[in-house]
This record gives structure tokens, sequence and C-alpha cells, in this order.
């Protein structure tokens, strides 16, 4: 036998071999995909340690929304195959599920301490870091995935959100040029340039930015809102209002757009008018804006200055008084919330914190206060009973 | 969204010699030469980078004022730490010459040659054994003896000091009627009743002490907190009740009405009504409008429109001052605030209502990154119109290390008035040593060498004091004016004066208060811009409401106006 017959025999053999495989692992990707879900649950109890089945399991469980159950296969695939990132990252998602961020957290920890350089764990944990108001911490970990993975536009924007609330203006300026190069008809990147823009104050820059946003996305209300706004702040010729208003106006005519965009359109267009000391057209906009949103404090200031100049004192003494509200109520939740983080194992400052905000009917933000006791055990049984209560009164909301 | 509007939602200026006296007492002519010199006219600056002939030069070293401020050892520092100190010109002695005052927890009077150095006299004046937890000042003549007598706030404590016919200062306090506060700094001295007494209100931040938070987390590093985990404290009002003695009377004038946490005061007569009324700068809560009913004062910070920011929310109130920068006569409002917050400037529309004007003004953008705290109307180059100067430095020692593209020490601002239409930040025109980083607080206005400049006293929380001196060589004309009330209170603090040029006027205010913790020189100063003749009619509208005018006053020198020496 000549080398070259071996040669290609064994080159046969191979194709066979790797052919037979490639079969085989089709038709078991086809019988996963199509198994039932008992079926599903059926292998993963006989080959717990096949991760291939515990992954599908897993996805499957979060699709049917059976969280515990994703989250037990998940854990079994990571266990059968600790080397796949994605076991882990499915791990983490479905945990997240069951209890929280912070259970999600520490699996995501697990995970990369077995991949330290797994960029995906490091975005998911500064999402989380985010979704808990841990802002420096969530921009560290999106930078620390972007160094990684620097073409993932999400992880620039992240860095850009991030560094936007801890005013590291420059470095957020950065991300948001990085996401919108990666994404170039992603307005959001564009309109995270114009933030940083604003708050720096260079409205010069802001505008083209935010007119930019609105051609990219001629739909989406935030462009329009932050152009509209920025013209406002920055206006120094009428024509900068009446560029506002045609800005708006899209946003005010019937339409689903969200109640809390539509306050927002009709503040704006409010202002514009006020601005120009054209108190009767403003009027009409701010009176509905205020209907929309009765705690826009905003929206009871401007109001003072047009019913004034409108002749209407009554009215603007009313409005005084309900902007006093307002101010003092947002007042006393700054107080409570500063001193909760000053004391954050105390208990009733969290409590007292709760109630303020659902005497205002602001259930989302109590639920909020009680789910932070539970997440870090200060006053967790208070809370737990707490949010039951809540739960029973306010069913829909609280959900 | 980040701005505050759509933030819910992203998670949202000879005198008739016979009739004009000595300006600090009817007992001495204190006129001095004529010492300004306008050099050759030039358009004004009207652009940041364009040459600008106002100058201030750093000679603090060269004056011999050799006072630091502590600089505490363990970091980061707490919010008491951090809150920093006032200063004030003050003539103790009555030379006519401006003496310096700085407030630390070893207070120190400097005695000024009127020539530019100032020796250390603190010694002699008998303050060198007074020491306490002393924040700012308030330098006013409360039993009209002629010399100024001084009140020191601070932390736990405020002591009133009488001036022994500037041979010394006294601590009268056990005598006074007055207690300690628990943190008092912005102090101002105003005759509320009309009774020819000063009267003294002393504004307190928040509840501090050992066993409140000490340090928060800012972005995950402890650094000092906000005062808004605090409790707010609520200032205190003295009623002058003559022989040395004070009532305490904040509820039955209605001071309890108003928010707390208050780093900046000063009275103002901004409706003509010939009374004191008070504003009050409050740190994060709203800011307050005292307005002076004849024994009651009401509160219209909410309606006159001065108790919020643009955009009608609280902002963190530092330092303020009263002035009317755009000479229509009424008399404006402007509050110092936080890095990214709008320094409001509250433009007087008449009828008690005030206009929020600092974007279209100018102000906005140039000192969105500030920590204010210190600020000032002067007129540095003499042209008529009120400038600004304002004293910067971060609340957190180390801000750096929380997001490093901030700073603790920040540059001193001066901004130049444009006919009032806007104001140009001078920026980098200024001389550097007088706008280098420092930790700004407390911030003094008056001409300690009497050249018809008004010169800066700047207070470095973590270093010495700046004293900057004014060498605008392209002013205008001058007017230093010295009012001596007799029958009211002898500093005249709330008179209003208006000169006459032509067919324009100037009005000016005389007050020593205003700024942050600080006290300036209350002589009234005017620039009068390049096309004055040769003297200007005065008007002056003492505190109560006597008007009196003097029809040809001097340019370019110093006179003192003393009541009922006018004609009616």
């Amino acid at each position: 036998m000549t080398r070259r017959r071996i040669l290609l025999i064994l080159l046969g053999v191979t194709v066979l071999v790797a052919g037979g495989l490639r079969i085989r692992q089709t038709m078991r990707q086809n019988y996963l995909a199509t198994a039932s879900f008992d079926r599903l649950l059926e292998n993963s109890r006989t080959s717990p340690a096949d991760a291939g089945v515990q992954m599908t399991l897993a996805r499957r469980a979060i699709e049917q929304k059976r969280y515990d159950v994703a989250a037990t296969a998940a854990e079994k695939a990571v266990r059968a195959e600790p080397q796949d990132p994605e076991a882990w990252l499915l791990w983490a998602k479905a945990t997240g599920f069951v209890g929280g961020g912070g259970a999600a957290d520490l699996v995501l920890k697990e995970c990369l301490k077995v991949h330290p350089a797994c960029a995906p764990a490091l975005f998911e944990r500064a999402k989380i870091a985010q979704g808990n108001g841990d802002y420096p911490t969530a921009f560290d970990l999106a930078e620390q995935a972007a160094r990684i993975d620097a073409r993932q536009p999400d992880y620039w924007r992240l860095i850009g959100d991030t560094g936007l609330l801890l005013r590291h203006l420059d470095t957020a300026r950065d991300a948001f040029r990085k996401a919108a190069e990666l994404t170039p008809d992603d307005w959001q990147p564009v309109v995270g340039m114009g933030r940083v823009e604003e708050l720096q104050k260079q409205y010069a820059e802001a505008i083209p930015r935010y007119r930019d946003a609105v051609r990219l996305a001629p739909l989406q209300p935030e462009p329009r809102l932050y152009l509209a706004n920025a013209l406002i702040d920055s206006a120094t010729t009428p024509a900068a209002y009446e560029e506002a208003r045609q800005i708006l106006a899209p946003l005010l005519q019937p339409s689903d757009l969200a109640p809390a965009w539509r306050v927002m359109a009709l503040r704006y267009q409010g202002e514009t008018y006020r601005k120009e000391r054209k108190w009767s057209q403003a009027l009409p906009f701010l009176e509905e804006g205020a209907r929309g949103n009765p705690g826009d404090e905003e929206i009871h200031f401007l109001l003072i200055s047009v019913y004034r100049g409108l002749g209407r004192q009554k009215e603007a003494a009313l409005a005084v008084a309900r902007h006093r509200e307002i101010i003092a109520y947002k007042s006393e939740i700054r107080t409570l919330r500063s001193q909760v983080d000053a004391h954050p194992q105390d208990a009733a400052l969290r409590i007292k914190l709760a109630r303020l905000y659902e005497s205002r009917g602001n259930i989302r933000d109590t639920v909020g206060v009680y789910r932070q006791m539970i997440d870090r055990n200060v006053g967790a049984d208070t809370a737990r009973a707490a949010l039951e209560a809540l739960r029973k009164r306010y069913a829909d909301a609280a959900r | 969204m980040p701005t505050p509007r759509v933030s819910p939602l992203s998670l949202l200026a000879l005198l008739l010699p016979s009739v004009l006296y000595g300006c600090l007492s009817p007992r001495q002519n204190e006129t001095g030469p004529v010492t300004a010199s306008p050099g050759p006219s030039s358009p004004p600056a009207s652009s940041p980078t364009a040459p600008s002939p106002v100058a201030f030069r750093d000679v603090t070293s060269a004056a011999g004022l050799n006072y630091r401020w502590p600089r505490p050892t363990k970091r980061p520092l707490n919010i008491l730490q951090t809150i920093g100190y006032g200063c004030a010109f003050l003539d103790y002695d009555r030379d006519d010459r401006l003496d310096i005052l700085l407030i630390g927890p070893r207070p120190a009077i400097y005695r000024g040659d009127g020539k530019g150095r100032f020796s250390d006299v603190t010694a002699a004046l008998r303050l060198d054994d007074t020491q306490a937890d002393f924040r700012g000042c308030a330098v006013g003549d409360y039993d009209n003896d002629g010399f100024p007598d001084l009140y020191i706030s601070g932390f736990r404590t405020g002591l009133l000091f009488r001036n022994e016919e500037g041979k010394r200062f006294r601590n009268v306090t056990p005598t006074s009627g007055m207690t300690p506060q628990p943190w008092g700094g912005a102090c101002a001295w105003g005759d509320i009743n009309g009774d020819g007494l000063l009267d003294l209100y002393v504004g307190n931040y928040v509840r501090f002490g050992p066993d409140a938070p000490q340090l928060c987390a800012t972005n995950g590093i402890m650094t000092a907190c906000t005062p808004h985990g605090y409790a707010p404290e609520k200032g205190v009002l003295y009623l002058n009740q003559g022989n040395g003695r004070f009532r305490e009377a904040t509820k039955d004038w209605g001071a309890h009405t108003v928010s707390g946490k208050t780093l900046g005061v000063a009275f103002a007569d901004f409706d003509n009504s010939g009374r004191q009324h008070l504003a009050l700068a409050n740190d994060g809560v709203p800011g307050d409008l005292l307005v002076n009913r004849q024994g009651k004062f009401e509160n219209i910070g909410d309606t006159a429109g001065t108790a919020y920011g643009p955009a009608g929310k609280p902002y963190a109130g530092m330092g303020l001052d009263w002035g009317d920068f755009d000479n229509d006569g009424k008399i404006d409002l402007m509050v110092t605030a936080y890095a990214r917050e709008d320094k409001p400037l509250y433009r007087n529309e008449g009828d008690g209502l005030f206009s929020e004007v600092s974007q279209t003004m100018g102000l906005v953008a140039p000192t969105s990154p500030d920590v204010a705290f210190g600020v000032k109307w002067l007129d540095f180059d003499n042209d008529g119109w009120l400038d600004l100067a304002l004293a910067n430095g971060h609340t957190s020692d180390n801000i750096a290390d929380i997001n490093p593209e901030l700073t603790y020490r920040q540059p001193t601002r001066f901004f130049r008035n444009e006919k009032g239409q806007r104001f140009a930040d001078l920026g980098e025109s200024i001389r550097e040593e007088a706008r280098r980083p420092i930790v700004g607080r407390g911030l003094a206005t008056g001409d300690y060498d009497n050249d018809g400049r008004i010169d800066l006293l700047i207070v470095d929380g973590e270093g010495p004091p700046l004293l900057l001196h004014n060498e605008t060589t392209d002013g205008g004309n001058y007017l230093t004016l010295r009012l001596v009330g007799k029958k009211r209170h002898r500093d005249a603090y709330g008179a209003v004066v208006t000169v006459r040029i032509g067919n324009t006027t100037r009005t000016r205010i005389c007050h020593a208060d205003g700024s942050f913790f600080s006290s300036s020189d209350p002589r009234v100063h005017f620039g009068l811009g390049k096309d004055t003749g040769r003297t200007v009619a005065v008007t002056v509208r003492w505190a109560g409401g006597l008007t009196e005018t003097w029809p040809t006053v001097a340019v370019n020198t110093r006179h003192t106006l003393t009541e009922g020496d006018g004609k009616p």
C-alpha cells in the first residue's frame, strides 16, 4: 500500500466519522428542538450531566416562565460544562428571574472566576449594578467589558449612560461616540453625545446632534424632546421657539404616545409661548400638562407666571401653593433618601420613605423600597408583610 | 433624561466742600485726593478671549497678609470642615483706610496703611485670645458710636464684639442677650424697624454634630455628605434694644417661616419702600425673600420668583448679593450655587416680582462647572455697570477621586457687564495669579488703597487669603461715598444712592452684607464711565425714606454725605 493510498483511506475515514458526528449532532439538535417540555424534563432527570439537554430545557423553561426549572437546569449545565460561558450566562439569567439581580450577580461573579475575560458576563453585571443604582460599579464593569470586546455598541452605551450620571462627561462623550461609530443608524448614542454637550452648556454642539437624532428616528419622542428643550434653554431669537414648536408638533397630535412623553411635550410647547410672553397661547398646553401629571412641579411653576401674565391672580396663587406643595414633598423624599444612604441599616427610615411614597400613590417606588429592604435584609420580614399588604390593596399596580 | 426638565423620565459711582463733610463722621473731613487716572479710551471687551483692560494682581504676600486657614490632615473632610470661612474689609479705626478681618478658628485683624500694607493687630485689639469654630462675620456699628462693631458667627458659637474707639474689641456677648447658634455662618446687620439701631440676622445651616453622619458615599467613595441628609437649622433675628442689649424676635417678626440651611443673607430695600427686606440663599431648599411689612416679615420667595432656580426647583444656594446690574433703578439679586446648577440672576421687574435671567445674560455656561460661594457686584472697570466676581471651590476635598473631571480647587471668575445686556466671562484675559484655582469661599470688596478701583479679598479655605489689587488701567471716572446717618443709624445701611449723569442714572445701595459669610466696604462706589463732567448730582434716600440731594459732587474722589446736610 502506497503512502498515498493510506492517506486517502485515512481521509475517507475521517470524513465518514466527521459526517457521522455531524449527522448525529444535527439529529440531536433536531430532537432537542422538537422535544416536548415534559420530554426535556425527563431527559434532564435521566441525563443530568448532558449540558445540551440542560441548556435546551433551561431556555425553554425561560420561554415558559418556569424560572425555577430553568435555573436548576442551567446550573446542571454549568456543572456539566463549566468551560462553556454560555451555560453560565444562561444560569445567571434564569437565576435572576428567580432570585433577582443579587442572585444573578453571584452567579456571574462565579462565572468570571472561571472566565475572567467573559465580556458578556461583565456587561450583565454592569447592567445589574445600573439597575441597583450602583452607577460607579456599572461604569467600571462596562469599561472592563469594552476593553475586552470593543465591538459591542451596548457596552459603550452603558459606559455613556452611567458616565453621564456620574458626570464623567468626557468619558461619556467618548463612549457615545464609539457606540455611534459602531451603529451609525442608532439615534441613542447621538442623543447621548448631545446630552453630554448640553450638560456642559455647549448648546451649539448639542443642538445639531439632537437634530441628527431626529433625522435618524423621526418617530421617536426622545430626540424631539431633547432638541426642543435645548432650543428653549438656549433660545435668543423667536425662531428658536418656533423651531421648538415645529419639532414638538408631532408629539402633540393624537397618538398612542406614552402619557409621560406627552406631558413633557405639552410643557415644552407651553414654555415656548411663555418665554415669548404669549400667555394665552401657553395656557392650554400647560393646563393640559398639569392635568396629565399633577405632580410635575415645573409645569405648575410655569403656570404661575402665565396666570400672572393673564391677570388671573387667584389661579396664580393656587399654582404657587401647588408648586410649593410638590416641592415640599420632593424635598422630604430627597432628605429621607439621603438619610437612608447615610444609615443603610435603619429599617425605620426605609419604611418611612416607603410610606411617604405610598401616601402620594407612588406604588412603583414604594415597592422598590420594600424590595430593596428584602434584598439587603434590612427589616426584611416587615418589608415582606408590607409588600403583601400592598399587593392586596394595589394588586395590579404592585405587580 | 439628564437635564432637570427631562430628568424624571429617563431614569430619568468736587464735592461742595461747604456741604459735604468728611465721611466716616461729621468730625472728620475725609475727602481724599483724586488718584484715579483714566487711561485712553478703548471699546469694551466683548468676548472672553479679547484683550481686557481689567487687571487684578495678587498682592497678598507683599501686603503682609501672612494668615493661613487650618488645613485638616484627616481626609476626607466632613461638611463642617469643608464649608469654609468668611472675610471682611472694614475700617475699624476710622482712619479712612480699610483694614482686613479674616475669620477662622483664630480670627485675625490686619490694619491697613492705605498704601497697600497691612499689619497684624489682632493682639493689640485683644482678639488674640478668641478661639472657637468661627465661620462668618457681620460688620456694623450697632451702638452708633461711629466705630464698626463685629458679630462673628460659627458652629455652636456666635460672639458680639464691641469696638472701643478703634483701640480694642470687647466681647460683649454675655450681656448682649445673644446666644450661641447651632451653626451660624451668614449674618447681616440692618435696621428693620426704623428705630435707628442696627438689628442682626444670623443664618443657620444644618443640624450637625458628632452623632450625625460624618461622611457619605458618593459614587462609592466616602466624602462630605450633602446637606440633604441633615435636618435644617433656621436663622435668628435679633432686635437691637439699645444699651447693648438685643432681643430675639425671630418668631415675632415672622422670620421663622424660612426654609433653613442658610448660607447667604443680605438686606436691601428692593422695592423703594424705605424698609429693609431680607434675602436668604439656602442650600438645597427654597430660597427665602422676607419682605418687611412694618413689624412683620412676609416670606414672598415663592411668589416673587426668587425661591427657585429657572426650572422651578430648589438649588444649592450659597452666597448672594444685591445690585442694580441693568441700571434700571431696581435692585437685582444674584445667587451662587453648585456645580452644574445655574447660578440664578434674579432681575427685579418691580411689583415684588423677579425674573431669572442667568441664561440670557450669559452666566450659565461659564459658571456651570463651578461650586460658587462668594459673590459680589462691583464695577471693576468703573464703566458704570456692575460687574461680577465669584469665588469657587468644590465641597468635596476628594472630588478628583470621585470624578477625575472635577477639582477641589477652582478658579475665581470675573464677569464684565456689557451695558446690562450680557456678562462676558473674562476668563483667561485675567492674570493667572488672580484666577488660579483655590478653595474659594468668602469674598469681600473694598478699595483698600483708595485709588478709586475696587479690590477683592477672597478666602482660600486651604491656604492664605487672596488679596487682589485692582489694576485696571482703562477704567472710567468714579465716586466713593461714605454715608453717615444722623436721624437713623450711623452706618446708613440700606440707603439707596442715585447718581445722575446727563439723562442716565446709576443706583447703588449702601451695604456691607452679601457674598458668603463675609462683609465688604460699605462705602458706596460708583463707576461713572468716561463721559461724565467734573461733577455729578447725587441723591440719597436714607433708610427710612428721607431723600436728599447733593447737586454738584466732584468726581474721582471720596466724599462723606451726612444725613440732613443735603437738599431736601
